[in-house]
């Protein structure tokens, strides 16, 4: 059984913080029950709390994984760059 | 000159949805209909010749419904403003449903599975994939001017792609998330006046300033946000500086869908899925 879910921060607004789960779920969470180095991008490690839900406030920022997502993402991107026939395009 | 009309739903949607088919068939009309999708933005700009664009998909595949009622069943070219799951969270379902020739983003990677799972789905695709330079995207006889996003930031709002909308003497300007840095960048690259303008981010406060609508002189704004979302869009001081400059505000929170239909002289009739 797993104990804990990477969440990643997408996007910050006032004190909500809008966090995506890897199976595509969206959280609004209060920014105050988060890590205080959170950025948007910032991959978050969420364990479960003894009653099985998500404790958010024990979360921590997953440096690494947060990396290791952005060059992935980076490289795909570039891949499809390739694609690009440059200049204006007629549709 | 602005002509606003009203419509009930949900009896007379088909009603409202075959008429906007109808004129754009007809050859002298470009729409861009701003989608009711709850918190976030997505908008369709069709030529006169039925040509069609998406400009950022919701949250969810809950788009393909929307573009279902508008009778759109392709897309020549899908844009989205910025990676956050607000504007591309229905982007992905779009790709594997309908046939999209291209597909344009800002290119900066965002590290959530809403974003990975889109651009695994673009690899597996055919679609072709466009950089957000400075190029202008001839959608039939409508214009899709680019403003590459400012860059060099952290704040994913303000790497938005600006899209400047032209057909004949109509104009409409859609800027994604933009907030001051972004839009002071686009002035700097010579924004002119338009008949539609887009809130930028919501309705936000952070996102209008007296210099962006002194440059801009929109007629009509349109500003994209969900029913009592949790962020208070728009604000209010943004709606009142909006409704000082324009002539009409539209929300799609309190109107529903908002269909802009532009005619080549520059006039435009605004019809709503809602009365408010």
């Amino acid at each position: 059984m797993r104990t804990e879910l990477y969440y990643t921060v997408d996007r910050i607004r006032k004190d909500r913080a809008a966090v995506v789960g890897d199976a595509g779920d969206e959280v609004d969470v209060p920014r105050a029950d988060l890590p205080a180095d959170l950025v948007e991008g910032a991959v978050l490690r969420v364990p479960f709390d003894e009653e099985g839900a998500l404790d958010w406030a024990a979360a921590r920022v997953d440096k690494e994984e947060t990396e290791r997502r952005r060059r992935e993402a980076q490289r795909i991107i570039e891949e499809l760059s390739r694609r690009d026939p440059g200049g204006d395009i007629e549709l | 000159m602005t002509r606003t009309k009203s419509w009930v739903v949900p009896c007379c949607l088909l009603l409202f949805s075959a008429g906007a088919q109808q004129r754009a068939s007809d050859g002298d009309v470009a729409e861009i209909i701003f989608l009711d999708v709850g918190q976030g933005d997505a908008a369709i700009v069709r030529s006169p010749e039925g040509k069609v664009a998406l400009v950022d998909s919701g949250r969810d595949a809950g788009i393909l419904e929307s573009l279902r009622r508008h009778g759109i069943d392709s897309i020549d070219i899908a844009i989205a403003s910025h990676p956050h799951a607000d504007h591309i969270g229905g982007m992905e379902a779009v790709i594997r449903s309908l046939p999209v020739r291209y597909y344009m983003d800002n290119g900066v990677p965002h590290a959530t599975a809403t974003y990975r799972g889109l651009l695994r789905t673009l690899q597996q695709s055919d679609v072709t994939y466009l950089q957000a330079t400075s190029r202008t995207i001839n959608l039939g006889s409508v214009k899709l001017t680019v403003l590459p996003p400012l860059g060099g930031t952290d704040n994913l709002n303000n790497g938005s792609i600006g899209l400047r909308v032209t057909y004949g003497d109509f104009s409409a300007l859609l800027t994604g998330d933009s907030e001051i840095d972004e839009l002071n960048h686009f002035m700097s690259q010579g924004v002119s006046q338009v008949t539609v303008l887009k809130a930028a981010h919501h309705g936000s406060r952070d996102a209008v300033s007296p210099a962006w609508l002194y440059a801009t002189k929109p007629d009509v704004v349109v500003i994209s946000c969900g029913r009592e979302n949790p962020y208070g869009y728009p604000n209010p001081w943004a709606l009142r500086y909006y409704e000082t400059v324009a002539s009409k505000v539209y929300r799609t929170d309190l109107d529903g869908d908002v269909t802009i239909a532009a005619a080549f002289d520059g006039s435009v009739d605004v019809s709503t899925q809602l009365r408010r």
